[in-house]
């Protein structure tokens, strides 16, 4: 066998040699050629792989914002709509309350107003009546030309008021 | 007068250029170290130079590297086994097709020591056809024993387990055991006759090539010269092709049973 090998160039040195050669070129192509190059590739399928997931994911999450604003927006047109009718309800109810409020007042206003008017025209009547009765008495006095003391004075305008209140 | 060039064939015997304490060194042998040191350079290159961002040099790199992972995962069918025999398949192929390509550089296999030429094509030395077929087989039973462990390996050569199962179920099953332990024993012989089987095709095509070329250059000398290296060239890394892709069959026909055994 060997000699039919020798025949062809067989030779355990060189074979030898060769196949060392062979793995060492078999481990520098391995560790440093094709490992670096598909750990590259790798990295950027991986890279792309992320850029299109996360542009996918984007796009749904802007999908979802879409929706989520446009039902927000939905809520909040409705919500501002309540609002303003609630608003709206609470100013006439304000504006009612201030018109009872406002009435009521002028009401007080007027009875207080009635009442003081009452109350000056029973002053100005007494003084009227007493300036009257000074009056009379200072008449009566100088008709009778008799000094009116002050208990004739206090006597006559009693006299006088009795009449002018029996006139009443 | 004799018109054509004088062309003599390659000799068929490894050329030692020299010696290293009694250790002869081929001019083939050469060859591949000065290979082995421009993949090194490669390498090197590779490794500072090249990003995720890649320029041309670096794309036609990648190019390359995707097409043989296309050309793996074609010849076995899963992209696993293809991963696992990747690294020696793509050694094979560029191996090959620099070692046919470096051979085309002018003057390279002129240059000469003590009348012996320095570099040769590795490829029409047997032995370097001897030394890369049996370390392609060293390295598929390599990846085979890292994936199935010592004994899951052994288990392929060595199955006593099955004859072990096969007399407990019965007599039958026990000789089907004792004769697939057997044909294990020989699947031995197998690792091989691939050896052999890969090397001598290898060889014998490539030597052939070389005298057809050696014929047909004397016949045409003026007119096809220049096409006939391009053209041996090209067959050189075709020839790389075939070899690849034979390893990458015996690789997937091996290690399916191994896999069957391991899941039984």
């Amino acid at each position: 066998m060997l000699e039919v090998l020798s025949n062809i160039g067989f030779d355990w040195q060189v074979a030898l040699a060769n196949f060392i050669n062979f793995l060492i070129i078999f481990w520098i192509l391995k560790k440093w050629v094709f490992g670096p190059v598909g750990k590259i590739i790798s990295e950027r399928k991986e890279k792309i792989q992320a850029g299109i997931d996360q542009a996918q994911q984007s796009e749904t999450e802007l999908l979802v914002a879409k929706q989520k604003a446009e039902e927000e927006i939905k809520a909040a047109r409705s919500q501002a709509n309540q609002i303003v009718a609630d608003a709206k309800e609470v100013a006439d109810e304000q504006i009612a309350h201030a018109k009872e409020k406002a009435s009521n007042e002028a009401t007080a206003i007027i009875e207080k107003a009635h009442t003081q008017i009452e109350k000056d025209k029973v002053q100005m009547e007494k003084e009227l009546f007493e300036q009257t009765a000074g009056l009379i008495a200072l008449g009566v006095q100088k008709i009778l030309d008799e000094e009116v003391t002050e208990s004739k004075n206090s006597e006559l305008s009693n006299r006088a008021l009795d009449i002018l209140n029996a006139q009443k | 007068m004799s018109l054509g060039f004088e062309r003599t064939l390659t000799p068929i015997q490894p050329e030692i250029v020299f010696e290293v304490f009694g250790f002869g060194i081929a001019n083939s042998t050469l060859m591949i170290l000065l290979i082995a040191v421009a993949f090194l350079l490669l390498g090197i290159f590779v490794v500072s130079k090249f990003t995720l961002v890649p320029g041309k040099f670096q794309s036609m790199i990648e190019m390359v590297y995707e097409s043989i992972v296309g050309l793996v995962e074609q010849i076995t069918g899963n992209r696993d086994h293809a991963k696992k025999i990747f690294p020696i398949i793509a050694t094979i192929l560029v191996y090959f097709a620099l070692a046919n390509v470096i051979a085309i550089i002018p003057g390279l296999t002129d240059i000469t020591y003590k009348g012996v030429a320095i570099f040769r094509t590795p490829t029409s030395d047997f032995n370097t056809a001897l030394g890369v077929s049996l370390a392609s087989v060293v390295v598929l039973n390599a990846v085979a024993f890292k994936e199935y462990g010592f004994l899951g390996y052994l288990n392929n050569f060595f199955n006593i387990k099955g004859v072990i199962n096969g007399f407990k179920k019965g007599v039958m099953d026990g000789f089907v055991g004792l004769i697939e332990f057997f044909v294990g024993l020989l699947d031995i012989i197998g690792e091989l006759a691939k050896v052999v089987s890969l090397s001598f095709r290898l060889f014998g095509n490539v030597y052939a090539g070389q005298v057809l070329a050696i014929i047909i250059m004397g016949a045409f000398a003026y007119a096809l010269p220049a096409v006939w290296t391009i053209m041996s060239g090209f067959t050189g890394i075709l020839q790389g092709m075939v070899f690849a892709a034979l390893v990458a069959v015996y690789y997937t026909l091996s290690l399916k049973p191994v896999k069957e055994i391991t899941e039984k």
